[in-house]
């Protein structure tokens, strides 16, 4: 039976083959050599990026970033309307969409996908856990009614979400692989094993999954939109970076995830191989404790904000990896202001600060350096280690220190830090970043309170234009620049390495990674 | 023998049940809340909440030990923190990877090892045996993250003999029959006629084969050499050479069978850490195995996952050192149990 099933799908890439000949760019099998493999394949239950790069190839949702871009546009749903309270959105289903088991897409189908995920009673909640709807506060707990009320099927090409409270920034979440509509009748007959096994709308469909090995996708033939040109893509894992690079090298893997400083020397100047830059929606900045510590006291936050060459940070420890932002925004966004003004470099403004709040010197801080690369990062120790000697100029005495990434956060929840490096990689809403970030919960590392803040940006969850969210978004920006409840750092960069001759792939500023329009010379 | 063997085995169950208590409790002694990690930067407190107590995360310790202890006696070794599928699935998925590595690498080490040490106790001062024991000196001291980089450097791309790491061609599909890939490509040349799976495998398994084979490889040379040396200077020896039997008798058939019993229980011992310590080979390689997933795992706070995996690999080593113990008496027909 397994032979049979080989030998059908080696027929089926032949047959790609033919039924593409037409199209001169078509064919290939292209490797991705990642660092770990997916833990599951069932958008709902995906929270990370080695399981989404290769689940979002295989299922779509209702909207979709428009490739490359954080705009957000029409996609199994043709369009969308938004009632005038703001509190239940319409979508309108395409028609043309079938699932890679031939089943057709409809209102049951999306009805069943996010309902598993909000309703508790529903026999396939039991599947999860449905780790980023419940992150995002959607579905009801014992302590508090969800964001999502109900959705409910219309007829069979519209369904209704139904909200209890108006919030515009969700819109932006169905366009992410969470809300995915996923099958029904592979979902009901596969149970657990769905996670294992799964079937979508999506231009690549799923062949097999080898744990720790590789995940092989081949391209659906029945696919509604733009078909790939590529007859597949294998997923493989290379857990060590070196090796991974090697192996790109070598022509074993044809693209790899982006490698650290350190691995991108490695590739420059290969004459085999290219990189493509991609910006990120991925800020890193330092949280300064506002709860306990010296840095309660307002001034002595502005004076670490005057006291830090960023600039030179940014050339010295992140170089093309990083750019210079000046809020916890990303620039690209909507709702950034870019007319508000920074903190300068100056020891002198510093010092003055330092001796206006009063503090006894040197003032001892405690600063907490990631332990590992991040995206928003590429070393926490070095940043560490400039900014301990320029705060010893202006009176800071301090002492740095890390942990292992589980105990960092443990340490960063629980505010045991006066410093702690961090960051946060978004989804193309600002709410994701001014209202997540700065208000009540884990993400607030600073534990920051400013109640005209958190009314603003509550606030610009319920209006519906954009430029009346912007208008309210600017004026909660000035009060965190002038708070200073954390010290800006950069933007990450991301250089994604890739042999020449693949061409045409794109990847979205959340990383996700479009390999519809890619090709392999031959 | 029956009998010995049938005690052996009682034995091993309160020492199976002794490890998977201390790695239970050894669990609350690492920092890190399994529930944040698996949630990740995005989670909510009231979400982490909700997980812990999902998995029970919030009971006492005792209650926690208790309900997984009458789990595992009912062969439930839960469910991975990680994707939620069965601990005991996850780990026989992956144990064909590594104990096809471990066998290849003893046979390599084990072959050679032996061959090493019998030259170098045979020639004993000469540059024959300066030349093996500084080899398994170094054997033993090389960290094997380095070895493994500098063979896929050397051998894979510099000289482009082997592949850098993975089982199979990365483009190559094949349904995974036994989990043991030079024999499902043995395999697939009967049923298919097919030789390219098997020499694929193979290809594929030399590289790291040889790098976790180093360490093993240079202490059976050193057992070998003293277990030979020693042998050599015994009167019977004397006796043989003097009754005018050719040197290679002497050697092979005289001496080599006689120490061959200190050999097999370092082979055996050797096996048994092999199979437990395959996690950097494995990683370098890309090798999907069991010492890799265990190494995500315990980054992960996947307790289940790491508690069963331990259990696993201890029984492994168990029945490894039984199987010496029972060898013992094959070899040397003066031992009786």
């Amino acid at each position: 039976m397994k032979h049979k099933l080989m030998a059908a799908l080696c027929l089926v890439l032949a047959g790609g083959m033919t039924v593409l000949a037409a199209d001169s760019k078509a064919g290939g099998m292209l490797v991705f050599g990642k660092p770990k493999d997916a833990r599951v394949l069932d958008p709902g239950g995906i929270d990370e990026g080695n399981s989404s790069n290769v689940a979002s190839n295989m299922f779509e949702s209702l909207l979709a970033y428009k490739p490359g871009t954080t705009q957000v546009i029409p996609w199994l749903a043709k369009s969308y309307t938004v009632s005038k309270d703001n509190l239940e959105i319409t979508f309108h289903l395409r028609t043309d969409v079938k699932f890679h088991d031939g089943t057709t897409m409809d209102a049951d189908a999306v009805v069943f996908s996010l309902k598993r995920q909000n309703d508790k009673t529903n026999p396939f909640n039991q599947f999860g856990p449905w780790k980023y709807w419940s992150s995002k506060g959607w579905s009801a707990t014992d302590k508090a009614p969800g964001l999502v009320k109900d959705i409910v099927k219309l007829d069979n090409q519209t369904v209704k979400v139904i909200l209890n409270q108006p919030d515009q920034s969700i819109l932006y979440n169905f366009a992410l692989y969470f809300t995915a509509v996923v099958s029904p009748t592979a979902a009901q007959k596969l149970g657990a094993e769905f996670k294992n096994h799964p079937v979508g709308t999506g231009p690549f469909q799923f062949v097999e999954w080898v744990k720790d090995d590789h995940i092989a996708l081949k391209r659906f033939e029945g696919y509604w939109g733009v078909k790939p040109h590529l007859n597949g893509i294998i997923f493989k894992v290379f857990p060590d970076e070196q090796a991974r690079i090697l192996a790109l090298k070598k022509g074993e893997a044809d693209m790899i995830d982006p490698p650290g400083p350190e691995g991108l020397k490695a590739i420059e100047g290969d004459p085999n191989l290219k990189v493509q830059r991609v910006e990120l929606l991925s800020i890193g900045y330092l949280a300064l404790n506002c709860e306990t510590g010296p840095l309660v006291d307002k001034r002595l936050r502005q004076a670490l904000s005057y006291a830090v060459d960023r600039k030179a940070i940014l050339a010295s420890v992140y170089g093309k990896t990083g750019i210079a932002e000046k809020l916890p925004i990303p620039s690209l966004l909507w709702g950034y202001d870019k007319s508000i003004a920074d903190y300068e470099f100056s020891p002198a403004k510093a010092k003055a600060l330092v001796k206006a709040s009063g503090a006894k010197t040197p003032i001892k801080l405690n600063i907490m350096y990631l332990p590992a690369w991040r995206p928003y990062n590429p070393s926490g120790k070095r940043v560490a280690e400039i900014m301990q000697a320029e705060l010893k100029e202006v009176g800071f005495d301090a002492e740095i220190h890390t942990f292992e990434l589980g105990t960092y956060w443990d340490n960063l929840d629980a505010g045991k830090f006066d410093v702690a490096m961090t960051g946060w990689t978004g989804e193309g809403d600002p709410d994701d970043f001014l209202y997540n970030l700065f208000t009540e919960g884990y993400n607030n590392s600073s534990r920051w309170k400013n109640k005209e803040y958190v009314d603003l940006v509550t606030k610009a969850k319920f209006q519906s234009t954009i430029p009346e969210r912007s208008k309210l978004y600017y004026k909660a920006e000035k009060i965190l620049m002038q708070d200073a409840p954390i010290l800006m750092l950069a933007r990450g960069v991301q250089f994604r390495p890739m042999n020449k001759k693949v061409s045409g792939f794109v990847v979205s500023p959340t990383g996700l990674m479009d390999f519809v329009g890619v090709t392999m010379a031959k | 023998m029956g009998r010995y063997i049938a005690k052996r085995f009682l034995l091993v169950i309160p020492t199976i049940l002794g490890v998977i208590t201390l790695v239970f409790f050894l669990r609350f002694l690492s920092p890190g809340d399994p529930a944040r990690l698996m949630l990740g930067e995005r989670a909510t407190p009231d979400a982490v909440r909700v997980l812990r107590a999902e998995w029970g995360l919030d009971r006492p310790k005792a209650e926690q030990y208790l309900v997984y202890m009458g789990k595992v006696l009912r062969l439930d070794l839960g469910r991975s923190y990680k994707n939620g599928d069965p601990v005991a699935q996850e780990i026989l998925t992956r144990f064909p990877a590594t104990v096809e590595l471990s066998v290849v690498s003893m046979v390599i080490a084990s072959v050679l090892g032996i061959l090493a040490g019998v030259v170098a106790a045979t020639r004993r001062n000469t540059v024959a045996d300066f030349v093996a024991m500084v080899g398994s000196l170094v054997g033993v001291s090389v960290p094997i993250f380095w070895l493994g980089l500098i063979l896929i450097i050397v051998f894979a791309v510099n000289l482009n003999l082997f592949p850098t790491g993975g089982r199979l061609d990365g483009r190559m599909l094949m349904v995974p029959i036994t989990g043991f890939y030079t024999l499902d490509g043995l395999l697939y040349i009967f049923r298919e006629h097919d030789f390219s799976y098997f020499l694929s495998a193979l290809h594929h398994i030399i590289l790291p084969a040889v790098a976790l084979a180093t360490v093993p490889l240079a202490v059976i040379a050193r057992v070998t050499r003293s277990a030979m040396l020693e042998i050599m200077g015994q009167d019977y020896i004397r006796t043989a050479r003097a009754k005018g039997l050719p040197e290679r008798t002497v050697i092979w058939s005289h001496a080599f069978r006689n120490a061959l019993l200190p050999v097999i229980t370092i082979i055996g011992i050797e096996f048994g850490y092999n199979l437990a310590g395959t996690v950097l080979t494995e990683t370098i390689f890309a090798w999907p195995g069991i010492g890799n997933w265990l190494y995500t795992a315990v980054l992960s706070r996947d307790y289940l996952a790491v508690q069963g995996g331990v259990a696993f690999v201890s029984i492994a080593f168990i029945l490894i050192n039984l199987l010496v113990d029972v060898m013992y008496a094959y070899v040397n027909p003066r031992i009786r149990y």
